[in-house]
């Protein structure tokens, strides 16, 4: 899962992890930040790099690139010296300038380790949730294994792109999704994406999730719902709220007038073609509230 | 309050975490300090297509555009005037390589490098030590009487601050130096670490990245000393009197405790902050928190409608509480701009906003 910085991605994306593992499916959450939200999303729980159980059948780990860039060339090299070298200096930096998208490479090759784990003959894992960088990133992580395979004929990083194409490549295993608010900048950063993506690679997005969706109150009554909103008198409505019918009908206004915005910004990105998803806006402060009832939302039939 | 900010401060420099509204603040920013009298400059990076379009920024290269008449157009007559500049990372670059590059020759070495290209812009830093630049640039050229810069979309607002010193960590560091021998002298005469080295990194990535980087660096050494005194030059440029920060931020918690985190830093620093503008607050109508009615399905109209008020009603309170927290902590002065009914992407929305930043509500 992907999305531009701040529309909600990581939430989205353990709000799935915790619906699947609620399923009864081992599942996997996996964060790649230097500022995880995991913590603030689960109570008593401090996202590291090593696995960790969150709770029934749902484990994490936060993929931070260096301690992956570590464990990766120890693994490759098995000389600790060279390793440390590559790995604690701005080298490594300079290599993914050369070889864009090398630092999104590594992190992968670790699911794609965690993908192929077994025990005894069930997979490890039923299913591997991973909030991935945002949407600048994505791109060159998306390019990066046909581009790699394009300039690296053999070697390391030739084997790891090929076999990671392989598994992004494979519709029946990999869905990316991308998460986006109905808002201009998202809602454009999150179609130029998918556009590049499908254009530059084989890879399929899934669909698209749009997160903070603001209710349609008004159902099957809006046309009486904007008449009260205009000003128009409603015994029921009026008899309702009394002496706070002008805050509530002022609050309402501002909440119509939003939604109507994200239902215009909706009907853009249907232009993408990919399969739209809806996760509600939750009324909540405090992010564990939210994903609690974000995960309420997707259980409902 | 801003209009003392726009009186006593020649430059104000925009920041804040992605996302919260830096743009349209810069924008209304300049147009307050155009209708104080003053020849402004606003220079952002990455705008909004609408807001770009609105300001007549679409299209063009990354020269200042006069906006004034149209902001005269759509009946906003101000005494000074407004410019808007779009921020080119790779042609600010380009640019300082040419002022810097010894000769000729390594200045076309430097920007034909595959390297280069490719790494300039991505850099961890680039994006915000081309901001510095260009703003080092336009305030020693005396060409405006105020200067907004608009930071780069950063994930975290205080990477902008460390941009210069991790960039000039970057070229400092003592790996490059064996780099830049190798790239000289193909690998000989230094000790065994690099022939183990390269041969790693051969097997990693393939000989000719390696050449590329040898060569990057080896060119790359020549221009490292202006480079890096530029950047300290713009660095002083953040802590004189005439300059100051707006902390712009959005009004749930997490994002308020960022932002007083960030400030905090910046006073830190001995850097001057104006003002935190908190953005897009959804103001309480009621004096007080509302009880949260049972959540709704399939239920009438009327208790839909009951729900989703005191829901908003009651995110408006929680705000309220975390933002009168956050005022509480700092003696720097908070702005609470509310919600509009509409994005900002027209001279006429942005006028509105400034008004509204100018007013204060709060007060």
């Amino acid at each position: 899962m992907t999305g531009k910085g701040g529309v909600g991605k990581s939430l989205v994306s353990a709000a799935l992890a915790v619906r699947s593992a609620q399923r009864g499916d081992r599942t996997l959450w996996v964060e790649m930040s230097e500022s995880p939200r995991g913590g603030y999303l689960f109570e008593d729980f401090r996202p590291q790099y090593d696995l960790v159980p969150v709770r029934d059948q749902l484990w994490a780990m936060n993929l931070r690139l260096q301690p992956a860039i570590e464990e990766y060339l120890s693994v490759a090299f098995k000389v600790p010296f060279v390793t440390r070298l590559i790995a604690r200096n701005t080298l490594f930096q300079i290599l993914t300038g050369a070889l864009p998208g090398l630092d999104s490479l590594i992190p992968l090759g670790k699911i794609w380790y965690e993908l192929g784990r077994r025990r005894g003959r069930q997979p490890y894992w039923d299913r591997i949730v991973l909030d991935a960088p945002a949407t600048g990133h994505a791109l060159a992580m998306l390019r990066f294994p046909q581009a790699a395979l394009d300039m690296v004929k053999s070697g390391n990083v030739a084997d790891r792109s090929h076999e990671i194409d392989q598994i992004l490549g494979d519709e029946s295993l990999t869905s990316l999704i991308a998460v986006s608010t109905l808002e201009e900048l998202p809602v454009d950063e999150t179609a130029e994406l998918i556009e590049s993506v499908h254009q530059e690679t084989s890879y399929r997005f899934a669909a698209v999730v749009c997160n903070s969706v603001f209710p349609e109150i008004g159902q099957d009554e809006q046309t009486r719902f904007d008449a009260w909103l205009e000003g128009r008198d409603d015994a029921a409505i009026d008899g309702r709220f009394g002496a706070e019918r002008d805050i509530v009908r002022k609050r309402l206004q501002w909440l119509e007038s939003r939604r109507q915005e994200q239902q215009r910004w909706l009907a853009q990105l249907g232009s993408v073609k990919v399969p739209l998803a809806r996760a509600p806006w939750i009324p909540m402060a405090r992010e564990a509230d939210v994903l609690h009832a974000l995960v309420e939302e997707f259980a409902r039939p | 309050m801003i209009d003392a900010l726009v009186r006593q401060q020649r430059i104000l420099i925009v920041g804040g975490s992605g996302g919260v509204g830096k743009t349209s603040i810069s924008a209304a920013l300049g147009v307050a300090a155009a209708q104080a009298g003053y020849n402004t400059l606003v220079l952002t990076i990455d705008p909004a297509r609408r807001l770009a379009a609105a300001l007549g920024l679409d299209g063009i290269g990354p020269e200042a555009v006069d906006i004034t008449p149209a902001l005269a157009e759509h009946g906003l007559e101000v005494p000074g005037q407004l410019h808007a500049m779009m921020l080119d990372v790779q042609n600010t670059l380009d640019r300082a390589v040419e002022r810097y590059a010894p000769s000729p020759e390594r200045r076309d070495q430097i920007l034909a490098n595959r390297l280069y290209r490719n790494i300039s812009t991505r850099l961890s830093g680039s994006q915000e030590y081309a901001s510095m630049q260009r703003l080092h640039e336009i305030a020693t050229s005396g060409a405006y009487d105020r200067i907004v810069l608009d930071t780069p979309p950063t994930t975290h607002a205080l990477d902008f601050l460390t941009a210069p010193e991790r960039l000039k960590a970057f070229f400092d560091s003592s790996l490059i130096k064996v780099f830049i021998n190798f790239g000289g002298r193909a690998g000989r005469g230094i000790f065994r670490v690099s022939d183990v080295l390269f041969k790693a990194l051969n097997r990693l990535t393939g000989a000719n990245v390696i050449r590329d980087i040898g060569e990057f660096f080896q060119v790359a050494e020549s221009i490292l000393e202006p480079f890096s005194e530029q950047a300290e030059q713009a660095q002083a440029l953040l802590r004189q009197p005439e300059t100051s920060f707006v902390v712009v931020t959005g009004p749930y918690p997490h994002q308020l405790d960022e932002a007083g985190e960030f400030q905090s830093r910046l006073s830190a620093m001995q850097i001057r902050v104006g003002a935190l503008v908190v953005n897009r607050w959804l103001a309480p109508l009621g004096p007080e928190k509302p009880e949260l009615p049972d959540a709704v399905a399939a239920s009438a109209l009327e208790d839909r409608m009951a729900y989703w008020a005191s829901a908003l009603e009651g995110q408006a309170h929680e705000q309220t509480q975390a933002i009168d927290q956050l005022e509480e902590e700092t003696d720097i002065p908070v702005i609470r701009l509310p919600e509009l009914d509409t994005d900002i992407h027209s001279i006429e929305g942005l006028t509105e906003l400034q008004w509204r930043l100018r007013a204060d509500p709060h007060r």
